[in-house]
């Protein structure tokens, strides 16, 4: 896991330090149940403050991404997403990204689009129900 | 949690006829790295002094490890618990690094032979090496491996990487750091390279001409603190520089950059009052907390 | 380890002394210099030298700064020193009290070939000695207490400057008595049958304590 940190920005470390382990999180750099560095180590590798360290990680607790065993350290919170769910995201994320821009070039608004969206959420789960329903 | 290793009340010290210090009340709490600002001749050093008695105050009090100290018994029990480096890190020239080492040892009944060998090979000191020796930046490794390897509950550290090239100021707050996370150790220490303090830092206190202008931990300073930038379509108004809530104004010409301390909306809403024609609001780094409140006539 | 360092700082004065004290008896001129002329200047003022001996030995580890030669670099240093959990009386007396053992073990031996010179014989010779000693530790207190004030340059010049008053109060008599110069004259032993400096004796040790007092309640409040 890649750190770096700007000391001198006006985002605070701790702030910074979280977005860096989220994005390692999220890109699969570190894994679900994986240990992160102890924070001794985290401190020293970068020369900042331990108590910083330990904000990151007591909020990163709180938020449920990582979880904090007492005398054992650091590890990826169990219930974060797969590298396979991450992978689909990315594509579903490719997907939706084609088609609105095809929607766009029909020239509608977005809260237009937005409700041509929801009817066909709603309609695809109404399929849902039928397909389940006839089976 | 919150007790305090260093706390002083109204601490007022004259120095060659002039007011060096004119009522400090610091507060350090246990497990702090905590930085100490200020310009040269500002008063740093004298506050050092006084904490480990070389100097005695005028007026005040000085409370190390929660106990009043004020006699040279109280003292001597404080320092057997601090590690100290000094702004000259002058050693003793007829000594060898080994030969301070082993002199040293001895007075502290909690020394880390662990940490001595540590740093010794972290440092890299030839340990045969007479002190006169070495450059400038080894003698402060020597002194810092003096004071980080005693089993100090608090270390007290006057510029301690003064002088000193990039990679082995790394290591030295790498090692301070590291003793911080391992220990516990409280960190007071006088600095002036800014990025360091913010580097390794959670607290800061600023002395300006004998007075203690800023105070706190350095996340708060950082959300409490804001600069506003404030651009008018004629000069900027008068009205600018006696705005509530500013700590400091600097105008020129159409611009006004101000300085804005505690409820930031407000003092937003007052800026906005004047009618600028452009508001931009940014975060304040520690060099311009630090600019800001010396560079006042 | 305080005592090896007192003994690392004085050393070489002492091996220097040492040395001076050894060249004044050797037979004929060396490198020119008339050693029987230095020996016969020395039997005159064997107190002057020691004197100077005892000042040498009383600076560098007492002063907060020296200037020159073999005590230049202590400077600074003594806040280190002072930062150790020892107090300020105890590291100051250890200094002091070797340099003062090492002025003892030096005018001892110094003034051994004097007294086989003076034909005293071994009572009345290790009196002397002793007394020497005793009478030293006046000018040795003297000196240290200009140490503890100031340089090393001005601890020199003090010094002298004390012992050039104890030599001017020798012409009046009321003063006279108890100057503990008085102490190192051996023609004063070997004339008078009775032990003839018991006054300059008094006089050294209320010296040398009134001197140790005033350094005391100066280093206690000096400031560094």
């Amino acid at each position: 896991m890649e750190l770096r940190i700007n000391f001198s920005s006006g985002v605070p470390i701790y702030v910074q330090l979280m977005e860096q382990i989220k994005h390692a999180v999220e890109t699969g750099a570190v894994r679900a149940g994986e240990q992160l560095p102890a924070i001794r180590k985290v401190a020293e590798d970068l020369a900042m403050n331990p108590n910083t360290v330990v904000r990151a990680y007591r909020e990163l607790e709180r938020d449920g991404i990582l979880e904090l065993r007492h005398g054992s350290g650091a590890y990826v919170s169990a219930t974060r997403t797969t590298a396979a769910k991450t992978a689909s995201l990315e594509r579903a994320s490719g997907i939706l990204a084609e088609a609105l821009a095809e929607v766009a070039a029909l020239g509608l608004t977005e809260a237009e689009t937005r409700r041509v969206f929801e009817s066909e959420f709603a309609q695809g789960r109404e399929r849902g129900k039928e397909t389940r329903r006839r089976t | 949690m919150n007790d305090l290793v260093i706390r002083t009340r109204a601490l007022r010290k004259s120095y060659d006829g002039a007011l060096a210090l004119r009522g400090i009340d610091l507060a350090v709490p246990r497990g702090s790295i905590c930085g100490f600002l200020g310009r040269n001749g500002a008063g740093k050093t004298t506050t050092v002094k006084l904490l480990l008695n070389l100097l005695r105050p005028d007026a005040g009090n000085i409370f190390l490890f929660g106990e009043l100290v004020d006699t040279e018994a109280s003292a001597v029990a404080a320092r057997r618990r601090i590690g100290f480096v000094s702004e000259e890190k002058q050693l003793y020239p007829y000594m060898t690094v080994g030969q301070t080492i082993r002199f040293i040892r001895p007075f502290f009944p909690g020394w880390r032979r662990d940490l001595e060998a540590k740093y010794l090979e972290v440092f890299q000191l030839p340990e045969s090496k007479p002190v006169p020796k070495l450059s400038k930046g080894m003698r402060t490794q020597l002194m810092l491996l003096l004071a980080l390897s005693r089993g100090a509950e608090l270390l007290i550290l006057d510029e301690p990487t003064d002088g000193l090239d990039p990679a082995v100021t790394e290591e030295v707050l790498q090692a301070l750091v590291g003793l911080a996370a391992a220990e516990g150790t409280t960190i007071f220490f006088s600095s002036h390279h800014l990025a360091e303090v913010e580097q390794i830092a959670d607290r800061v206190c600023l002395i300006d001409r004998g007075q203690l202008v800023i105070e706190g931990a350095l996340d708060d300073l950082k959300t409490e603190y804001r600069r506003i930038l404030l651009v008018f379509s004629g000069e900027a108004p008068a009205a600018v520089a006696s705005l509530v809530g500013v700590d400091h104004v600097r105008t020129r010409g159409r611009t006004a950059s101000l300085l804005a301390h505690g409820d930031i909306d407000a003092t937003l809403d007052r800026a906005r009052q004047l009618r600028p024609e452009s508001v931009e609001v940014h975060p304040v780094t520690l060099k311009e907390l630090f600019l800001d409140h010396v560079k006042e006539a | 380890m305080l005592l090896w360092k007192a003994w690392m700082e004085t050393r070489w004065r002492l091996v220097f002394l040492v040395a001076c004290f050894a060249l004044l008896w050797v037979e004929g001129p060396l490198v020119g210099v008339p050693m029987a002329k230095l020996r016969a200047a020395f039997i005159l003022q064997y107190a002057t030298v020691w004197g100077f001996a005892a000042t040498m030995l009383a600076g560098a580890g007492l002063n907060s700064q020296t200037t020159w030669g073999m005590g230049a670099g202590y400077h600074g240093s003594m806040l280190f020193t002072l930062s150790l959990p020892v107090a300020r009386r105890k590291l100051f007396a250890v200094r002091a009290l070797t340099g003062a053992a090492e002025t003892c073990a030096l005018i001892i031996a110094s003034a051994l070939p004097l007294v086989f010179f003076a034909g005293l014989g071994w009572a009345k010779g290790s009196l002397y000695v002793a007394g020497a000693c005793v009478c030293s530790m006046a000018a040795y207190a003297v000196s240290a207490l200009f140490a503890c004030v100031t340089g090393e340059m001005w601890q020199l010049y003090g010094s002298w400057g004390a012992i050039g008053l104890l030599g001017l109060s020798l012409r009046y008599p009321p003063l006279a008595r108890f100057n503990p110069l008085r102490g190192f004259s051996l023609s004063a032993y070997a004339a008078a049958a009775q032990f003839p400096w018991r006054d300059a004796w008094i006089g050294s040790a209320l010296l040398a304590a009134l001197c140790c007092f005033a350094a005391v309640k100066i280093l206690d409040r000096k400031e560094y």
